[in-house]
């Protein structure tokens, strides 16, 4: 292998291992993946319980890696798969959830994974102006898996809203559903869904925005009133024949 | 010619009276044409009738109650805090573009900053929009006219005009339909279109006694109904505008139903015909009906002294010559678009068509102007610039497609809704989406899909319901944002936003009405609807 061919594999490694970072998610598994859903429960310290269930399709491999962002996952917990079976590993910085059916034989046709994580996102107070908290979900499918139906859901603490989405994958399309995602409020709290149909690999998910509290400036609120009652006191000279036309002139 | 009277051998007195009246009906005339002392770019102040003032006074508040309440109600679910924000800044605009507390040029500003401060939109993308390309065009489009304007070319064409058609107002109204008709098929995008043909309206306008600083009902028909015109003929034709195009593919994408532009036209034509015949009607007639002086040229002598006016003109000079060069080489530019690949190997967009024009007229010694000489419209630069970030900003937080989604669920449509019930309110309901987006495109992405889905969840032919939703694209009447044509017709300030509303929502009503009927019966016989 030259030396340009190895710096290329360099830079190629470097990008997946950032995008592993990054991401939230990706299976590592070999066969087919039928569904593939991540439903992100977020806490207003920044924590976030996270539940993962698969509906896996076809021949899997005896291991299926999940690549996680962080090091430490708070009670970890599967349903569908012996609870020795799941565990967290660690391979050169790159953080995975492991599902081990090699003592089990087959794998179940349905499996699901719960956690929790600390600082999912910046807890303390606004990140950004206007009060807003930015907020980030990414993934990125690194292996040969190919996931029929795909969906992730963020859903916020109560007592706060979606705000804005800065930027969204896979972008709005001219045929077909235009956006990949949509909001929409259960129990008082706001979610936003993000749905992909067949993510193949190298396909990526992803939504960043942005959410604040629902609390609003009263001060606003009362300067305009202020300002609509004094323009009727001081613009009632419009209303006499022959009176200006206010804000026309040039 | 002014002196024609006096070599017939009538006697001296009445001879001296006829030469001082045609003498007065010219100076009068040439006053009326001299289009630099009714500068656009000059804000005209007018005196507010009772009701007006009225709406003065009281649409300050309400606009601001109007605000208040949609920005400080909960959240409604599915919508983000930037679309709430866009929806009440957007509504108090509109409250204020109305009504005009202030003038609309200072509510776009304050909409701007409405949208920065309350975080509907961030600063550099509500900055940015005065970079578009629908603002671009519009200071092109001024350009161009003022070199039409100041050779006197725009004033002979329109003399000529009206000397054939312009005996009455409605003839002349009339002449201007049938040649934005004639234009639709030739010259796919609106906006040219509604620049080459603004000179001519200016100065027939101008005619007819209407003008930035002093319209009237004439003015607002003609227009008003060229707005019309402009629009809705584009959806007579399948390459009408690239909206139409998209709905199109995204028929065949999603159903497999392919439709040939033949199919588009002998479905649509005769529905936007039928259309345009009953606006043009119901504009002078009813809408804003036209006084007595108005129903002809406002000038002494009528059409006798716009011949003799067109005959003082003499041969076309060559300043005339050069700008009509100009202004062809732009019109072959918009023509010929789909050819500039092959020719130059890159496209030349309308704008960037349109500002070759404008660098030729400015060129020393070649050109036919100096920057001081064109008459451009900065404050309602600024009004357009406000009123698209607004409409952007609707389209981008998803306010838009939220409104639109939840107007659509409202109706309830399920299993076993006959389907002239869904019929109607699909039509009804991409009709007037129009309202709340600026983009053709962007409304068709969102719409059609929900169209299609509907009728196949409902087991209903595709095309009966996609086809005529589509038909509905171009229809982009009733707001001054809806459309660039809009926009840059309202610049000339012959009509306000209110009497833009009027028509325009009376006539895409009745565009439903036509459609529904059509649906009955035309469409019927064509196969298309069940």
């Amino acid at each position: 292998m030259s030396t340009e061919t190895n710096a290329m594999m360099k830079r190629v490694l470097s990008c997946c291992l950032f995008v592993l970072c990054l991401g939230a998610f990706a299976p590592a598994y070999g066969g087919e993946l039928s569904r593939y859903d991540e439903t992100v429960v977020l806490h207003s310290d920044g924590s976030a319980a996270v539940r993962l269930s698969l509906v896996l399709a076809g021949q899997a491999e005896p291991t299926i890696r999940i690549p996680v962002r962080q090091a430490a996952l708070l009670n970890l917990q599967a349903r569908g798969i012996a609870p020795d079976a799941v565990r967290q590993v660690e391979n050169k910085g790159n953080y995975f959830v492991a599902l081990d059916f090699s003592a089990s034989g087959t794998p179940p046709a349905e499996l699901e994974i719960s956690f929790r994580v600390k600082n999912y996102f910046a807890g303390g107070g606004p990140s950004a102006p206007f009060g807003n908290r930015e907020l980030g979900y990414r993934f990125v499918n690194v292996t040969f898996a190919r996931i029929e139906m795909f969906s992730a859901e963020l859903v916020l603490p109560g007592g706060f809203v979606f705000n804005a989405v800065s930027s969204f994958s896979p972008k709005a399309r001219k045929s077909g559903t235009a956006f990949p995602y949509a909001f929409s409020r259960k129990d008082g709290q706001d979610i936003v869904r993000i749905a992909a149909d067949d993510v193949k690999l190298g396909d990526e998910i992803a939504l960043a925005c942005t959410f604040k509290s629902t609390k609003k400036s009263k001060l606003l609120l009362l300067a305009l009133i202020v300002l609509a009652v004094a323009y009727l006191v001081f613009f009632r000279d419009l209303l006499k024949s022959g009176g200006d036309a206010a804000g026309t002139k040039a | 010619m002014g002196n024609e009277a006096g070599r017939s051998g009538l006697s001296t007195a009445p001879v001296h009276r006829d030469t001082a009246e045609v003498d007065e009906a010219n100076r009068k005339l040439d006053e009326l044409l001299d289009l630099d002392k009714h500068k656009l770019a000059t804000i005209p102040e007018r005196k507010a009738n009772a009701t007006e003032k009225w709406m003065k006074y009281l649409g300050f508040p309400l606009g601001i109650a109007v605000f208040l309440l949609l920005f400080y109600m909960p959240t409604p679910a599915g919508l983000t805090a930037a679309g709430q924000a866009v929806l009440a800044c957007f509504s108090l605009a509109l409250v204020w573009w109305i009504c005009e507390p202030v003038p609309t040029y200072l509510t776009s500003l304050i909409l701007m900053l409405a949208l920065v401060f309350t975080d509907a939109w961030d600063q550099d993308h509500v900055l940015g929009v005065l970079g578009y390309d629908v603002i671009w065009l519009n200071v092109m489009a001024f350009v161009l006219s003022s070199i039409l304007v100041k050779t006197n070319l725009a004033r002979r064409l329109a003399l000529n005009l009206i000397i054939r058609f312009g005996h009455n107002a409605s003839t002349m109204l009339f002449a201007f339909i049938v040649l934005q008709l004639c234009l639709a098929p030739l010259i796919p995008a609106t906006a040219p279109r509604a620049v080459m043909t603004l000179p001519l309206m200016l100065v027939v306008a101008a005619i007819y006694g209407s003008t930035s600083d002093k319209s009237n009902n004439f003015g607002k028909n003609l227009f008003l109904q060229n707005l019309l015109g402009i629009n809705i003929f584009s959806s007579g034709f399948m390459t009408g505008s690239t909206a139409n195009l998209i709905a199109i593919s995204l028929i065949l994408s999603l159903s497999g139903e392919k439709v040939f532009y033949t199919d588009w036209m002998f479905a649509n034509l005769p529905v936007v015909i039928v259309t345009m015949a009953i606006a043009w009607f119901i504009g002078p007639k009813l809408l804003f009906r036209l006084k007595p002086e108005e129903r002809k040229p406002s000038i002494q002598g009528g059409i006798d002294t716009l011949k003799r006016q067109l005959g003082r003109m003499g041969k076309i000079s060559f300043q005339e010559k050069k700008a009509a060069i100009i202004f062809g080489l732009v019109i072959f530019l918009w023509v010929s678009d789909r050819f500039h690949m092959a020719w130059f190997g890159f496209q030349v967009d309308p704008v960037m068509a349109a500002m070759v024009g404008a660098v030729i007229t400015f060129l020393p010694r070649i050109g036919i102007i100096k920057w001081n000489e064109a008459d451009i419209p900065w404050h309602l630069m600024l009004f357009s610039a406000g009123a698209y970030a607004g409409g952007l900003a609707l389209d981008n937080s998803g306010a838009a497609r939220w409104a639109i989604g939840n107007l659509f669920e409202s109706f309830h449509i399920g299993k076993g809704t006959n389907f002239w019930v869904v019929y109607v309110v699909i039509i009804a309901v991409n009709m007037y989406a129009h309202i709340v987006f600026t983009s053709k495109t962007m409304r068709v992405i969102i719409m059609m899909p929900m169209v299609i889905a509907v009728a196949q969840q409902l087991g209903f032919p595709v095309l009966a319901l996609a086809l005529p939703a589509a038909f509905t694209t171009d229809w982009v009447v009733t707001l001054p944002i809806n459309a660039k044509p809009n926009v840059i017709l309202f610049s000339t300030g012959q009509y306000s936003v209110l009497d833009n509303i009027k028509y325009g929502f009376i006539v895409a009503t009745l565009g439903i009405v036509i459609l529904t009927i059509a649906g009955f019966t035309w469409f019927r016989w064509l196969g298309i609807t069940p």
